[in-house]
């Protein structure tokens, strides 16, 4: 279980996160939702240890991520930023195959498991007939996914996602969402940061609401999310239905 | 796996290619261009039937031999760290110039020339390497390299900044020294004229010990390139990379200007076009630009040498008459 007990970050005498407290449900997907500039980024950053804290710790199964040493750590948690930058002429499979440098010896390279996992990660994804392609040469949404198969090819327990559906298209969007359920199905715990709220109750088992730094709400869609809320946090006049195909609550702005 | 293969293949012929075109610079540079005339035969006589007594293997063995192997040790040292710095901070521009190496070197080797307070006591070898490294030191300090999640860019700004200080002083000191003015010069146009086997000496253990810990810089340098935020969420730890791959940039660097002066350009060149030719890949790209470099110093020597014979250009000022076109041309083709 991942917890974050007073987890406050600031620099310059500005507070952006102040003092939260989360738990994250093992095996579930985790929504992180607000306005922009919340600190939703912040936060997973701070989660996958690329920012220090202030004050306050992140904790995994007890035991504080900041103690651990990076490779141990990236054996537990990986996490897919916002815009990650692909150098010119990889191919999809040498990316993917970074995944796996956690499990690797310092001037060690692949083992043949670690191309097994590699290559389970390229079927996973259905980019088996794309293996050889640059991943420079490949649409918005097939990117994406070359760099899902690099989370799934590095195997943790704890996947954290910045933003993974911005600029793709609908279907491209719904593709994602549903393969983050296959990992969810396969006991990978999630994080994701989302700006569609409606997608977010859709395909998330737990919300966590932000507003300014600070925790408004933590629970299942269905009972956080209302039209309070709503107004308190986006400012948005809005009226909840039931989805009528996944019975999940959905919003429509007035 | 065929493909995988001919990748391989491919990567192989263009590795000895490169080494050819350096081997052959390096035998030519051993005769070539000289007063005493000599020839190709001397040099295999050297190596089949040494002779102490001929005159002409004795300036191979003692002048030429030493020259050509500094020549091709500082281009090699040189394009490392070129390829170094500029997958540190990912930008194609950077180059070991940016860390005030030179001018730190260039700047205690004037001090020391006029008899600056203490500077005078020690040996100019000495000041010169202490100088490389401080300027190199400030410009990691200010830059920010202890920190975490510091800017390339502050990096690129420290450089400019401490290189005009270091530049300004070293400019001051000529001036008083009015008399040291010719030599200084020449040294700092970077020359490999007064290059001999002690400088060898010097030179070998430090390139090595500097080659080794590039290496061990690869893989982080490959996730780097996804951005350190991936690189951090991969178990790269960004900030020990950012350490060890400026000490070692700082060791190759420093032991090269020692010896030889500012050679420019090279460390900006030889990484590219290793680039476009192993693409991606630091475990390639980094003996390839080393490579390149040898090899582009080893022919930029030995065009020095003829320009204007028997006076030799120094070898920094050719390097830079290669540069400056090559630079101009990466700047347009960054545009379109």
């Amino acid at each position: 279980m991942l917890t974050i007990e007073n987890l406050t970050i600031g620099y310059a005498g500005v507070v952006i996160l102040d003092g939260l407290n989360i738990t994250i449900p093992q095996g579930k997907i985790t929504a992180l939702i607000g306005p922009n500039g919340c600190g939703k980024s912040t936060l997973l950053k701070t989660i996958s240890g690329s920012l220090k804290p202030t004050k306050g710790k992140v904790s995994l199964a007890g035991q504080d991520l900041s103690k651990l040493s990076h490779k141990t750590k990236a054996q537990l948690l990986s996490i897919l930023p916002q815009s990650p930058i692909t150098p010119e002429g990889i191919s999809v499979r040498q990316l993917v195959s970074c995944g796996r440098n956690p499990y690797l010896s310092h001037w060690g390279g692949l083992s043949q498991q670690d191309r097994d996992e590699v290559q389970a990660a390229l079927i996973e994804t259905g980019l088996c007939d794309l293996a050889d392609r640059a991943v420079d040469s490949l649409s918005g949404g097939q990117r994406q996914r070359v760099w899902i198969a690099m989370v799934l090819a590095q195997d943790t327990d704890y996947i954290l996602l910045d933003e993974p559906t911005t600029y793709l298209d609908l279907t491209y969007q719904v593709e994602l969402m549903e393969m983050m359920q296959k990992m969810n199905r396969r006991g990978k715990t999630l994080v994701v940061v989302l700006h569609d709220l409606n997608q977010a109750c859709r395909y998330c088992d737990h919300l966590i609401v932000m507003k300014k730094g600070a925790i408004i709400a933590q629970d299942e869609p269905h009972k956080v999310f209302n039209s309070q809320l709503l107004k308190e946090v986006f400012s948005l006049n809005a009226t909840i239905m039931m989805d009528p195909i996944a019975n999940k609550p959905m919003c429509i702005p007035l | 796996m065929n493909m995988y293969l001919n990748t391989r293949q491919i990567n192989g012929f263009k590795a000895l290619s490169l080494c050819s075109v350096g081997l052959i610079g390096f035998i030519i540079s051993l005769y070539g261009q000289s007063d005493f005339l000599l020839q190709a035969g001397d040099v295999w006589r050297l190596i089949s039937a040494p002779d102490n007594n001929d005159i002409n293997q004795q300036i191979i063995f003692l002048l030429r031999l030493p020259r050509s192997l500094v020549a091709c040790l500082i281009g090699v040292n040189l394009g490392i760290a070129g390829a170094l710095m500029q997958g540190l901070t990912r930008n194609p521009l950077a180059s070991p110039t940016l860390f005030a190496i030179n001018s730190g070197a260039a700047c205690l080797m004037a001090l020391n020339s006029i008899g600056f307070g203490v500077l005078t006591h020690i040996p100019s070898e000495v000041a010169t390497f202490a100088g490389a490294l401080i300027g190199g030191l400030l410009v990691f300090l200010l830059g920010g390299g202890l920190q975490q999640n510091a800017n390339p860019l502050r990096l690129v700004l420290a450089g400019i900044a401490i290189n005009g200080l270091l530049t300004s002083l070293t400019r001051a000191a000529l001036i008083i020294a009015d008399d040291m003015a010719y030599s200084m010069l020449h040294w700092l146009s970077g020359s490999l004229s007064e290059v001999d086997w002690q400088s060898w000496s010097q030179l070998w253990p430090v390139s090595l010990l500097a080659f080794v810990l590039a290496l061990s810089t690869c893989r982080g340098l490959n996730l780097t390139a996804l951005g350190e935020q991936t690189a951090s969420s991969l178990g790269i730890n960004v900030t020990f990379l950012r350490g060890r791959v400026c000490l070692t940039v700082l060791l190759f660097t420093s032991i090269s200007v020692t010896l030889a002066g500012p050679i420019v350009f090279v460390g900006l060149i030889a990484p590219h076009l290793a680039r476009a030719l192993f693409r991606h890949n630091y475990f390639l790209l980094v003996p390839a630009s080393g490579l390149i470099g040898g090899a582009l110093v080893c022919w930029a020597d030995l065009l020095s040498r003829s320009i204007v014979p028997p006076a030799e250009t120094p070898v920094g000022i050719v390097t830079a008459l290669i540069g400056t076109p090559f630079f101009i041309y990466l700047v347009l083709r960054g545009k379109s």
